[in-house]
């Protein structure tokens, strides 16, 4: 390299070093001290001590007092997290596509159904649950819900007082916050060359053809990138469940999440190499589903231009 | 461009530079004014209590922290426990820590916090001073690690009036209206009475074709029965009601009723049949109707269920012996206490009911205030919520004409002459510059000069004045062992030196000042709580803003006071406790199985703990 070229690296360098620097000692260190961590047996309050993989084994394969294997609540935690994504990620990805697709269309009122769309979505997650509480509300008397179903001579259900129900309820809720998702896709849905409508339709192809041989292929990368994060973001749900059920998974701890036990580990029973085992065991989940996306994306992601 | 280049890159190196050489001062260093040295001091109050206790400081500061060169900085913040942690653990920790309960002994085992042994007996703050059971929670291992900043216990809150309207039923019952239930077996029997839950247990013409047959026994065929008690009497003329178990119900009890003698395979024929039924498999779902009010739900507010034991003579945790308890027959017999509300009344019924409430405890919906339970466990400060949200329900008996007059305390202003006073409140007590009007609970206090008023106070009405008043009662909750007075669950706030303080002695100046009588006293007043101390003054239990506070002071000085168990592990005790309580409120599982399941789940959790902690202490160097 040139004294220039140097000179050069060195202005780039010294331009980046905000993010650098911030990144260092604000995430890289943080995660790899979370991974020593991982390996130790650490209060918070008194000096790592390591540990080897045991955190790990007490977790996942060390025989438990039930004479099963691990730890019954992270597994509990860790089926409840993976029901939850089984039902919300497809849920999500396809009511958001239809909504965005229900948004393209140039009707009478666009913007207006596109702000009523997108405003949930910028209701913060505790002003929400707070919301949501009372439609499901079982008493039907203050139920919004269950006032109808009195009405309609139907039994009050209680969404969120049976475990059989609680799941379906939070992903039904979650489901109104999928603004942001209907913008990226409507974003998408907006790049899809018009030609090839008219081309498709002069050939004979139907709105579901149109849909399926058109609109999806063209849509596909954005549809693999809200999967992905749908991905990441469900299996890290947090805040909601948190907040409806005080922390405690209620009911029966249905609605216990990974997240929640991670930081009942790390904050309430001070088992920080535990909380950080179980961060790093997220970590590879999230690597694993999103590896298999990538892997299968080459069939069925379709970029213009390729 | 180049020199906007160099000029915006200069800006930054020279911020981060600055950052990295004198980064934000942590919590504590040592910082002197001219008052002297200034101490931290966190708390979690945040709001109104938050600023009483804003207001303690202030008085320690202006007197003993004056006096000593002492000046209390005060920071009122929420998560106060994961804040307090996480400085401790990076060696700037605030000087004094208002922590919860829960973490006392969590923190102490782990090392984090001073030991206060000898600076309390420098102070001469010793156990005898205290009530025994709030002294005894601060030690843990034989050594005494924070002191309690305010202390409270649980009682039974009833509503007075729903008694009255009740009365005749009550009695019926063999209970009396005027007074609250004295054992445990009594409070299910008035609750069971207080209930009213709509149920549809016959068709309408069935009750209409036997209406004679009813009517001979004393029964009303125009409606259902509403009550497990008044569905016997109906039984007794129409026979069981028609599918009375879900076959669902029925093959989930197949085992147990099979041991009893009873065949899963049909439906109960009689009374006696369908009682032995019903006390295996609870009162079926199908035909427990909606809930309108429950006498008693163990679930609501449900904040101490995991401390239930207490009033069944167990504990979860054996401090002698240092073991885990859950098992123990009291604490299944509390469990099962529990779950008897939930056979009784349905389970769908139960928690759509409960469910129903969330947790909207300090608003207007609140289920004790808005009558939807005629009974509760709660705390002393439960009065700041009846005051607050529904003022009415503490001048139930007050006259309308004073409740007008109490209103206009408010129109009082200074400058007023006496005579436009008396107009807004009628003709006062008192001669010369003072004078006093009662009206309602209260009592205005003005001090009169040329005729005016030039400074105006008011107080409570003392405390057993005002208790005729009150919609609602206090009384201690009723323990399941006969003979057993005062038992209850006291709970406190405490103050304590986490470890890495570099001004212990000021810190310690600090928090024995909270110790004193009328400290103590006013600081609780303020937040509607009994004192911590034996011994309290007259004042304080008269003029305390919850009239029955002398049930608290007298249940929490008692021997039959119980405080949190202090095993390092509680956090994760209480959070298995929660899963029994639920499963057993929910009628999933059987509570002796669900309490054996996580007594052997915690056995585990705390065996690995000592270890690990054995193992700490000897890398450390505390053990060799």
């Amino acid at each position: 390299m040139t004294k220039k070229d140097w000179q050069q690296l060195g202005k780039g360098l010294a331009f980046l070093s905000p993010w650098l620097v911030g990144f260092t000692v604000f995430t890289g260190l943080p995660i790899a001290l979370s991974f020593w961590f991982s390996l130790c047996d650490y209060t918070l309050l008194q000096k790592p001590v390591y540990v080897g993989l045991e955190n790990y084994r007490t977790l996942i394969w060390g025989k438990n007092s039930a004479g099963g294997y691990g730890d019954p609540w992270f597994w509990k935690s860790l089926w409840n997290t993976a029901r939850f994504a089984a039902v919300f990620l497809p849920a999500a990805m396809v009511v958001s596509l239809g909504l965005a697709m229900l948004l393209n269309l140039k009707i009478k009122g666009q913007a207006f159904y596109r702000t009523i769309i997108f405003l949930p979505s910028l209701v913060p997650a505790v002003a929400s649950a707070m919301v949501w509480l009372w439609i499901y509300n079982a008493d039907y008397k203050q139920g919004l819900i269950n006032a109808y179903l009195i009405k309609l001579g139907l039994d009050p259900v209680g969404f969120l007082a049976l475990k059989e129900w609680a799941m379906y309820a939070l992903v039904f809720m979650s489901l109104w916050g999928v603004g942001n998702t209907v913008i990226i896709y409507l974003a998408g849905l907006q790049d899809v060359p018009r030609e090839l409508y008219e081309a498709a339709e002069i050939d004979g192809a139907g709105i579901w053809r149109r849909l399926w041989h058109v609109t999806i292929p063209m849509v596909s990368p954005v549809i693999f990138f809200n999967l992905i994060m749908g991905i990441i973001g469900s299996l890290q749900t947090f805040s909601t469940p948190y907040i409806l059920t005080d922390g405690f998974g209620r009911p029966e701890r249905s609605l216990y999440f990974f997240a929640m036990y991670l930081y009942d580990n790390a904050f309430q029973y001070l088992k920080m190499g535990h909380a950080s085992a179980m961060s790093w065991i997220m970590l590879v989940i999230i690597l694993i589903f999103t590896g298999i996306a990538f892997w299968t994306s080459s069939r069925w992601v379709h970029y213009q231009g390729k | 461009m180049k020199h906007v280049q160099i000029v915006f890159f200069t800006v930054f190196v020279a911020a981060v530079a600055y950052l990295l050489l004198f980064p934000p001062a942590g919590a504590t260093p040592a910082k002197r004014t001219a008052q002297g040295t200034v101490i931290t001091y966190w708390e979690k109050w945040t709001g109104l209590e938050g600023s009483q206790m804003q207001e303690i400081v202030k008085d320690f500061n202006n007197t003993v922290g004056k006096e000593k060169g002492i000046y209390v900085q005060y920071l009122s913040m929420s998560k106060i426990d994961q804040k307090t942690l996480i400085a401790t653990a990076a060696g700037i920790p605030p000087d004094v820590a208002g922590v919860w309960d829960t973490q006392l002994v969590q923190f102490a085992a782990l090392d984090a916090l001073e030991p206060l042994d000898d600076y309390a007996k420098a102070y001469g703050i010793s156990r005898d001073m205290y009530k025994p059971v709030y002294w005894d929670a601060m030690v843990y291992e034989g050594k005494l690690w924070g002191l309690v900043s305010t202390p409270w216990a649980v009682a039974l809150h009833y509503n007075k009036r729903t008694f009255q309207e009740n009365a005749e039923a009550l009695k019926r019952a063999g209970l009396d209206p005027n007074r609250a239930p004295a054992t445990l077996q009594e409070l299910d029997r008035y609750a069971e009475v207080l209930d009213i839950q709509h149920a549809h247990w016959y068709p309408e013409e069935v009750l209409e074709k036997n209406a004679e047959a009813l009517k001979a026994a004393g029964l009303d065929a125009t409606k259902q029965p509403t009550t497990a008690e008044e569905l016997e009497k109906y039984v007794k003329v129409l026979g069981v009601p028609e599918n009375f178990f879900e076959g669902r119900t029925l093959e989930k009890y197949a085992e147990r009723l099979k041991a009893a003698g009873l065949d899963p395979s049909r439906q109960p024929r009689d009374l006696p049949e369908m009682r032995r039924y019903v006390l295996i498999c609870g009162l079926p779902d199908r035909v427990s109707g909606r809930m309108e009010r429950a006498g008693y739900l163990p679930a609501e507010p449900g904040w101490f269920m995991s401390h239930t034991a207490y009033w069944f003579g167990a504990s979860v945790y054996d401090a002698k012996t240092d073991k885990l308890t859950l098992t123990d027959e009291g604490v299944v017999r509390a469990y099962e206490w529990m779950e008897s509300y939930t056979k009784r009344l349905g389970r769908k019924a139960a928690n759509d009911f409960k469910s129903g409430m969330q947790d909207v405890f300090a608003s207007a919906q609140n289920a004790f205030l808005v009558g939807s339970v005629v009974m509760e466990k709660q705390g002393p400060w439960m009065v700041n919520y009846t005051e607050d949200l529904k003022p009415s329900m503490d001048r139930w008996n007050v006259p309308k004409d004073e409740l007008e007059r109490e209103k206009n305390f408010t129109d009082v202003k200074v400058g007023m002459s006496v005579g436009e006073v008396e107009t807004l409140l009628g003709p006062g007590q008192g001669a010369g510059d003072k004078r006093t009007w009662k009206a309602g609970i209260k009592t205005l206090h003005a001090t009169i000069a040329d005729g005016k008023v030039r400074e105006t106070s008011w107080k409570w009405l003392p405390a057993e004045e005002r208790k005729k008043y009150f919609e609602w009662g206090t009384a201690e909750f009723p323990s399941a062992i006969p003979g057993v007075q005062g038992a209850t669950y006291a709970g406190y706030d405490v103050l304590v030196i986490p470890r890495g303080s570099k001004h212990k002695k000021e810190a310690f100046e600090f928090i024995a000042y909270i110790q004193r009588q009328e400290v103590q006293e006013k600081l609780c007043s303020l937040h509607c709580k009994n004192s911590v101390l034996r011994k309290v003054s007259k004042e304080f239990v008269s003029n305390h803003q919850n009239p029955y506070i002398d049930v608290y002071e007298r249940i929490s000085a008692g021997s039959n006071a119980r405080c949190l168990p202090g095993i390092p592990i509680w956090p994760e005790v209480n959070a298995e406790l929660g899963q029994v309580a639920e499963k057993a409120v929910k009628l999933s599982q059987e509570p002796r199985q669900a309490l054996q399941e996580a007594q052997e789940r915690l056995e585990a959790r705390y065996a690995e703990f000592k270890r690990r902690q054995a193992e700490r202490k000897r890398l450390a160097g505390i053990v060799k």
